[in-house]
């Protein structure tokens, strides 16, 4: 057998369930690890050793008798935003620090009903408002790859988390961004899901419009079966679909999948480094059967200003009664972002949530006619570090933080599904993140592309040197 | 406008700020309004939810 940290979450379960491992030596293997990089990382806010190793013991004794739930026992860790009855979500935030949650969230629910153990909270943007992973409160997240970069927020634990091999996978929310960006930056494979497929139930709220909850895990295959734990109607979420989840032979189905990429935009806008790990996945695509064709760009410009509008607007309000009552409680970057919401017109807010609908459907119709999903960057430049991004960046910070979103907040306006995959690396060893863009719902698709594109790369095989 | 808007929203921000925010706001809602589609009348926000079923994989 492999080294536990070494496993995916399929092969671990297939461990466990062969009785050729045990829960408790996964998350002792996973303690052990947390151990090692906490320090250089922080990506943990709270660990839970002692929990966890009950929960393995209650694994181990269900798994001997038989218990075939597809988790039962792999330990995961999640962002500091999904409230759990009883236990603290602090939220990346002094104002939530030590606030004990009275429910528990939809997707952690779901993932320990299908038998999963949580080993503990992870380190987050403050109210997840934030692309780097920074954090003044609970003290900055740092990229396991080089611990001078940044992970990459606002689910910068999440990212750290699965890169360094603390936890076999974790849940993100994605906003604007948020799981691409720290799988991206981390080497990591991250599903932002379709609004509306996963339950928002007992998550912190950013932005109502925009919000969606997915996976960062080490591949496609180990997003699916996340996302099969905890997608779903949820009658607690009225927003949420009743349409089929992915199921495990839809994503062994061998139907034919078309791909489309637009060379002249990416050379155009982004870093060499970075268009040509986006061409060569389109060279590995092709080289694995699937149809890739030239498509056109879609117009990105108008669809951030919309989300950009639509985000601020929504998370003013959201954080309203707090900014009012305790300001001086809120970091200075998330409160600089806060207040400029309140000056945002209703009308202005309004029209581009009207917006939205025709320009979904014209970005079906165009960039998409034709094919099941667009490839694309999720970052046009090479990570940055934290001081280049922090608050003694200069006046060069404004400009970088701003260069980290234009690829990724445009999804969750339109609410489509997209996939970030490790792509390679740049010349600094640091990883490059691609995106697969589809259809609403249509994350069974990228799932398929995903892993026909890991079956032929072993980017997200790679992980980061054990620190010094 | 910006600085009458954070008032009336009891909103306090430093000195100075509210013009601040006004030169960065203003790019963003002048390119949301020309970059507006034309709307048919009856467009309301609800409507995503139904597109995204339409649109569907």
């Amino acid at each position: 057998m492999k080294a536990p940290a070494e496993l995916s979450i399929a092969e671990a379960a297939r461990e466990l369930r062969a009785r050729r491992a045990s829960s408790r030596e996964l998350v002792e293997a996973c303690l052990a690890r947390i151990a090692r990089w906490q320090p250089h990382v922080n990506a943990f806010v709270e660990l839970d050793a002692e929990a966890a190793l009950a929960g393995a013991r209650e694994a181990d004794e269900r798994l001997a008798k038989g218990d075939l739930q597809p988790l039962t026992g792999v330990p995961l860790a999640h962002k500091d935003m999904f409230y759990r009855v009883g236990r603290v979500s602090n939220c990346g935030s002094k104002i939530r620090r030590g606030w004990k949650a009275s429910t528990t969230s939809a997707a952690l629910e779901r993932l320990s009903a299908a038998g999963a153990l949580q080993l503990g909270t992870l380190n987050m943007a403050e109210f997840a408002y934030g692309p780097t992973g920074h954090n003044e409160h609970f003290g900055d997240c740092r990229n396991p790859w080089d611990t001078r970069m940044i992970p990459g927020g606002s689910s910068s634990g999440s990212g750290a988390t699965v890169a360094a091999r603390l936890a076999f996978g974790a849940l993100g929310s994605d906003t604007g961004g948020s799981v691409r960006l720290p799988a991206a930056l981390c080497g990591v494979t991250g599903l932002k899901t379709t609004l509306g497929r996963v339950s928002r139930h007992g998550a912190m709220p950013l932005s109502h419009s925009l919000d969606t909850i997915g996976p960062l895990a080490r591949s496609a295959e180990d997003c699916a079966l996340l996302l099969r734990a905890i997608a779903g109607h949820d009658p607690r979420d009225p927003t949420t679909s009743r349409e089929p989840v992915p199921a495990e032979a839809d994503l062994a189905s061998r139907s034919a999948l078309r791909v489309g990429v637009s060379t002249a935009w990416l050379e155009g806008q982004a870093d060499p480094q970075v268009a040509a790990a986006v061409l060569e996945a389109a060279r590995v695509l092709r080289g694995r059967g699937i149809e890739v064709r030239e498509v056109s760009a879609p117009e990105l410009e108008p669809l951030f200003v919309h989300a950009m509008v639509v985000m601020q607007a929504e998370a003013s309000a959201q954080h309203a009664r707090w900014m009012r009552e305790r300001p001086a409680d809120y970091g200075a970057a998330v409160r600089a972002r806060l207040e400029p919401g309140y000056a945002i017109p209703a009308t202005a807010y309004l029209e581009s949530l009207r917006a939205r609908t025709p320009l979904l459907e014209r970005f079906c119709a165009t960039t998409l006619a034709g094919v099941d999903a667009w490839l694309a960057p999720v970052v046009n430049l090479l990570a940055p570090t934290l001081e280049q991004t922090g608050a003694k960046g200069g006046a060069e910070m404004r400009r970088i933080i701003g260069e980290l979103t234009p690829l990724t907040r445009w999804v969750n306006y339109l609410g489509v599904p997209a996939l970030a995959l490790p792509g390679g690396f740049d010349e600094r060893g640091l990883p490059i993140g691609l995106q697969l863009v589809g259809r609403p719902f249509g994350e069974g698709t990228l799932l398929r592309l995903g892993m026909a594109y890991q079956q032929a790369t072993d980017w997200h095989l790679r992980m980061p040197p054990e620190p010094s | 406008m910006v600085k009458e808007a954070l008032l009336l929203q009891r909103i306090e921000v430093a000195p100075e700020r509210a013009e601040r925010i006004e030169g960065a706001l203003r790019p963003v809602l002048e390119a949301a309004a020309r970059s507006a589609p034309p709307l048919e009348f009856e467009t309301d926000p609800t409507s995503h939810a139904v597109a995204l079923e339409r649109c569907k994989a």
